[in-house]
């Protein structure tokens, strides 16, 4: 060490080898870490040629430097050779995972896979459920309105009968009556001459149910709608 | 004596240059070599150790060159006992790897990576001896250096695709962190002008707080990386259990230790006085709990292995945490107990592997009824380490606690109580360990082995194939031969290192005595730095 004074210019040239070096030192390409390993050694060789000073020479740096110089280079030597090794085993020059490394990530990644079918479970859960709500609520509208249509239908038979009923009545009126019979209008019979006695009749036993069925006759019996209107009020 | 000084790094290069010169093919002259240079080894050191016990540090300038440029390598009482310690685990783990590579010889041919992994591993043991020795930080880095490449060696010796893998990430992990420790001399020596720790102990208390915090938080860094305490430990687990059993076992007991060796190393001689305990603290504690937790949850014995070595790192940071002579002495107790019996354990697991072919405890069952010696070799050292009384891992552990209970406070308890819970779980894994590889019914353990039994009919009689789906592999890359016989050398050193644990209780007290001396030549740097100045003729 002479005067205590150094070239900024060595030291900014020995820093930046070195930074270029670690940084080529973090690749996984065991040829970029020989290039790193080179490049950051002779930085370092060049920071020791600066802590040697300004002034005249100081041997024991360069003696440094030198063995210094030696052992990189049989390093790199023996790196290159090892990387060549790696070429000839495995096809590329790429330092592979650490085992347990890679156990550790495994785990992990299972982990990870298994929250996300966990997540998935959860959703599918959710669906299925809101599914399951959504079909049984359309279950108990079509029982609704199947109840709805067997009550209907119900009622439709109950009124058949009841113009069946009425109509063994009126037949049985008509023999006692003792009409004259026209077979020309048998079509038009039931219907002209139920007009007046059905009104009567009608509304005895339809007290219990007298507005249910106001448009089925007309299905039943296309003749009837102008009778029915007329005789129910 | 000075002259002993450089041969634990020397012997070891020279042996490694004579191999290259003999060739692959004299195999029992090349084994000679080894043998005898790393007995050297530890002749050697055990001399130095006893030398800096009786007359303070060694200082040798390497060379006889002057102050700044010379080489300074230095023997105190905490760096020879580390040298004693890693020569005999060296030198048991290569007794082993010999014996099992001769045993798999004669199954297999011999390949070539077997020629490049002595040599390798002779660099290894120079690249240690180096970074205990080093009085300066560039050396220490050249130490490391030395040692991390032939590390990256061995961790990928083979060149299977898993090693390749697994030591991408260990050599990527020990390259930045150099990088960093490079950063650390860099500014250490723009702010004093020395790498010499001596001097950099004078002149750091003298310059500005900011630029030594800069000093010693890239220090710790590094170091922390090198030692794989908690937040920069992950890359150990995940690369030490691809090596083979013999290397993982040396990198296990000696590698991480010589982290820990450099962190207390420069904390204590270069920032005596600055605070660093309430981070030490934290990060003691979280290396302890961590590490243990991270072992509990393993399957495999060599990965769970490699956890608890994290975890009991931590044992050691918090003896520097704590910062007392009490402390240190229990951390520098703690870390040769720790040496050797976590190498015991791990070459335990190679004659396991042998025997089975797999080290997953969950296919291994019965062991201690079909082989005895297997539990009795496990056994004692898995107790150990959980810090079970008689033996020395417990008194390590007491005179820990002891001084955490000494330097009171909430951050000492909360370490003491952080201590007790690690020991706690040590037990509980090793006992899980024990329960299913040992004590189950043989039959248990086989589950999906049976499936794959393919029984067919010959005209023998029945053959039965067993497939283990284990991929144990040798020190050459090769599926290791399986089978009952253990080779003697393999057994021979588990059996030896598993004896000096156990020496470890019965001379607890020369031992102690021992680190508390090293303990407080380390809490007085001023006798350091004397030694080295004297020697070297004082900053420049």
């Amino acid at each position: 060490m002479t005067e205590g004074a150094t070239s900024l210019t060595l030291v900014a040239t020995g820093g930046l080898l070195v930074a270029c070096g670690v940084y080529l030192l973090l690749a996984q390409s065991l040829t970029r870490l020989v290039l790193g390993f080179i490049l950051a050694g002779n930085g370092l060789n060049v920071l020791i040629l600066a802590a040697g000073g300004l002034g005249p020479a100081d041997v024991l740096t360069q003696a440094m430097i030198l063995t210094a110089i030696v052992i990189t280079l049989g390093m790199a030597a023996y790196l290159l050779a090892m990387a060549y090794r790696t070429w000839q085993l495995t096809g590329d020059d790429l330092v592979q995972d650490d085992v347990e490394d890679r156990r550790i990530a495994n785990e992990a990644h299972r982990e990870d896979l298994r929250g996300e079918l966990r997540a998935q479970r959860a959703e599918y859960r959710t669906e299925r459920r809101a599914a399951l709500a959504l079909a049984r609520h359309r279950r108990q509208e079509l029982r609704d309105s199947l109840r709805e249509a067997r009550r209907e239908l119900r009622a439709r038979a109950r009124l058949q009968r009841a113009i069946a009923a009425r109509a063994e009545d009126y037949e049985y009126l008509e023999e006692e009556t003792e009409t004259d019979t026209d077979f020309t209008r048998p079509p038009e019979r039931p219907a002209e001459p139920r007009t007046e006695p059905r009104t009567e009749p009608r509304t005895e036993p339809r007290t219990d149910k007298p507005a249910e069925p106001p448009s089925d006759p007309p299905s039943d019996k296309p003749a009837d709608p102008p009778a029915d209107p007329g005789g129910r009020p | 004596m000075k002259g002993l000084v450089p041969l634990p790094v020397l012997l070891p290069l020279f042996a490694v240059g004579l191999k290259f010169v003999l060739g692959p093919r004299r195999l029992r002259i090349q084994t000679l070599i080894s043998l005898a240079v790393l007995t050297a080894d530890l002749v050697i050191s055990s001399i130095l150790m006893v030398g800096a016990d009786q007359h303070g540090p060694i200082v040798v300038q390497v060379g006889g060159f002057a102050a700044p440029l010379g080489i300074t390598l230095v023997v105190d009482r905490f760096s020879g006992l580390m040298l004693a310690i890693s020569s005999t685990v060296t030198l048991a783990v290569l007794v082993y790897s010999q014996s099992q590579r001769t045993a798999d010889e004669n199954e297999d041919e011999a390949g070539t990576p077997l020629a490049v992994f002595y040599p390798t591993y002779l660099v290894l043991a120079a690249g240690i001896a180096d970074s205990f020795l080093a009085g300066d930080l560039f050396n220490l880095y050249v130490g490391f250096e030395v040692m991390l490449t032939a590390s990256y060696v061995l961790m990928t010796i083979g060149g299977s695709e898993q090693r390749i893998r697994h030591g991408a990430v260990y050599i990527m992990v020990g390259a930045s962190s150099s990088l960093l420790f490079v950063a650390a001399i860099a500014v250490a020596y723009a702010a004093c002008g020395t790498v010499n720790l001596a001097d950099l102990s004078t002149r750091l208390a003298t310059t500005e707080p900011a630029v030594r915090l800069a000093v010693q938080v890239l220090l710790l860094t590094v170091f922390a990386v090198k030692a794989a305490v908690f937040p920069l430990s992950a890359w150990l687990p995940d690369s030490y259990p691809t090596a083979p059993a013999p290397v993982t076992a040396v990198f296990a007991g000696l590698l991480t230790k010589v982290g820990v060796y450099s962190l207390i190393r420069t904390q204590t001689l270069l920032f005596p006085h600055d605070g660093r305990t309430s981070l030490l603290y934290a990060v003691a504690a979280l290396s302890m709990i961590v590490g243990i937790l991270g072992a509990v949850a393993q399957a495999d014995l060599k990965r769970l292995l490699s956890f608890t070595l994290v975890s009991h790192v931590g044992f050691l940071v918090l003896g520097l945490a704590l910062g007392t002579v009490r402390a240190l002495s229990g951390a520098l107790f703690y870390a040769i107990t720790h040496i050797t019996v976590q190498t015991t354990l791990f070459l335990v697991t190679g004659l396991i592997e042998r025997r089975e072919g797999t080290a997953d405890f969950g296919r291994l069952a019965g062991l201690a009824r079909m082989s005895p010696l297997l539990g009795v070799l496990f056994f004692l050292p898995a107790m150990n380490l959980a810090g079970i009384p008689p033996l020395s891992g417990f008194v390590a552990k007491l005179a820990l606690l002891q001084a955490a209970a000494a330097v009171g406070g909430v951050g000492a308890y909360f370490l003491l109580a952080a201590m007790l819970v690690t020991s706690l779980l040590t037990l509980y894994a090793m006992s899980k360990v024990w329960s299913r590889a040992f004590w189950r019914d043989p039959g248990e353990g086989l589950g999906k082995e049976r499936e794959r039994q393919i029984v067919f009919p010959g005209v023998a009689g029945v053959a039965v194939i067993r497939s283990t789906v284990g991929e144990a592999r040798g020190i050459g890359g090769r599926r290791i031969a399986t089978g009952e016989n253990y080779p003697a050398g393999m057994l021979g050193a588990t059996i030896a290192l598993l004896l000096l644990s156990l020496a470890y209780t019965v001379w607890a007290g020369p031992i102690a005595r021992y680190t508390t001396r090293a303990a407080a030549e380390l809490l007085d740097p001023a006798a350091y730095v004397q030694a080295v100045q004297a020697v070297v003729g004082g900053a420049h």
